[in-house]
């Protein structure tokens, strides 16, 4: 072969090289400072807060995603889908995904993962010495428009957030990065998929002594809610029934997670 | 000589190029590295390798790894528990209304059990409040209700521990402004493995079904 053709295609392979690079850095999952504040829970009774405050801590700036997670049950095998424990996460565990070490053809790397228990989430964030978010956080940093920390009083934001939940999900989950960021610079926090949160035990339906919530998994109907007073909750009222259905070794396919850390004064970020 | 040259200037142009790409991204590795710098010490043992599991029942809730402070102020696995079936409730000790009701539940289910069968079962109380409840807590919570120590066992552990042993009970629970909890009220019946054989909901209702489904697994 011609010697400047060989270099050619050195060259090449090297641009290759570095525009994959560059990708990979774009998602690269750094966390961002989401600064404290104050969150109202949606259900209130006569000896809970009505207002929650909420420390400020570092998010993770998408969701976890398959190329993420496959790294991780590699490197810890008992999270593989042949050979989780039942008591970990039900049979439909990352089902869309070919096989242990393979994602297969029709699932995009760099779209978030689905089908993960809460265990299997949990596991994932501490073995990054982070964990997952409360309720609270979550849905504090949720709240958040393109440019208001709180967004909720955006009426044009509310319409936005229900236009998605209307919405059924595409059969194909999108990647990461596609919906957009908020305030916080953090992504598809609506519009993506659903997200476990550390306490989303601590969701009752009824708020009565009866642990069972009676609504069925993958009903997200939030029909109780249409006649409430406070129609912009709508969405948080959803969010909350869907956790109230969830069991921790549920799995489906438009629930996956991402991560978050305590923040410390004196820490340096990037 | 003209080729020599354009091969000199492509070789050089693709060192630049390769040296330039280790230079960008290796400070920007080094800052995303920062936060986590501080707290490497904190990521799980997990993550360091395959930990071989037990090859217990897939279903069993002794595959939890936490470790539990008894009343007695000893420390356990739950693990520890299998052998015998447990009779078991989470709860905790400041409670004023929902876990007496519980804990007297469980009495009339004790009271029910044949007394050959008595020896074939354990009765477990799990506390909710890592906060409150201390061992020596636990302690007078069960000389007050007069609970048998050679049949009770009452467990406490941190809040990462406890939340684990709720989600795979199903169990909800809630912290409120006032230190109380809102909870689920659950009666579980565990086989000898740590399977959940049967659980009862609710308060002062018909215990009779866990008395029969504890009877089964004998």
């Amino acid at each position: 072969m011609n010697p400047v053709i060989k270099i050619l295609l050195l060259f090449l392979f090297l641009y290759e090289a570095v525009d994959v690079t560059a990708q990979n850095k774009s998602v690269t999952n750094k966390m961002v400072l989401v600064k404290g504040g104050i969150y109202k829970p949606l259900y209130v009774n006569d000896s809970s807060e009505t207002s929650v405050k909420v420390n400020s801590f570092y998010m993770d700036r998408y969701a976890v995603t398959n190329a993420d997670f496959l790294k991780f049950v590699t490197s810890n095998p008992k999270w593989k889908k042949s050979k989780v424990k039942k008591l970990f996460a039900d049979k439909s565990y990352l089902m869309q995904w070919k096989n242990d070490e393979q994602l297969g053809e029709n699932i995009l790397p760099k779209a978030p993962v689905t089908n993960v228990s809460w265990f299997a989430a949990k596991e994932y964030c501490e073995c990054q010495g982070k964990r997952l978010p409360t309720v609270a956080e979550w849905e504090y940093a949720a709240q958040a428009s393109e440019i208001n920390p709180n967004g909720y009083e955006d009426e044009n934001y509310l319409r936005k957030i229900l236009e998605w939940y209307s919405k059924p999900s595409a059969d194909r989950l999108p990647k990461i990065g596609t919906i957009g960021k908020n305030y916080w610079g953090v992504y598809d926090m609506h519009g993506l998929i659903w997200e476990w949160a550390q306490d989303f035990f601590s969701a009752f339906v009824t708020g009565e002594s009866r642990g069972d919530s009676g609504l069925e998994r993958n009903l997200f109907c939030g029909s109780g809610s249409v006649n409430s007073s406070d129609f912009k909750n709508y969405s948080a009222f959803m969010r909350y029934a869907f956790r109230s259905s969830l069991k921790a070794n549920y799995t489906t396919r438009n629930l996956g997670f991402r991560c978050v850390k305590d923040y410390h004064k004196n820490e340096r970020v990037k | 000589m003209k080729k020599n040259l354009m091969i000199t200037i492509i070789i050089v142009l693709t060192v630049a190029l390769a040296a330039s790409i280790t230079y960008i991204i290796k400070p920007e590795q080094d800052k995303s590295n920062i936060v986590f710098a501080a707290h490497k010490n904190e990521t799980k043992s997990c993550c360091t390798g395959e930990t071989e599991q037990s090859e217990s029942s897939e279903n069993s809730i002794y595959q939890l790894e936490s470790k539990w402070k008894t009343e007695n102020g000893g420390e356990i696995s739950l693990s520890e528990l299998s052998g015998k079936p447990q009779i078991m409730a989470m709860i905790f000790t400041s409670c004023t209304y929902a876990c007496p009701i519980i804990v007297n539940d469980i009495k009339k289910i004790e009271a029910g059990i044949s007394k050959e069968n008595l020896d074939k079962v354990n009765f477990l109380l799990v506390s909710i409040d890592p906060e409150h409840d201390t061992p020596e807590a636990l302690m007078q919570f069960a000389n007050k209700q007069k609970l048998n120590l050679n049949r009770w066992k009452l467990l406490t552990a941190d809040d990462n521990s406890v939340s684990e042993l709720a989600a795979v009970m199903g169990f909800k629970y809630k912290k409120e402004k006032d230190g109380s909890f809102s909870h689920s009220n659950i009666i579980s019946v565990l086989d000898k493995n740590g399977e959940i054989a049967f659980q009862h909901f609710g308060l002062n209702e018909d215990i009779t079904e866990v008395i029969e489904a504890f009877n089964k697994l004998n």
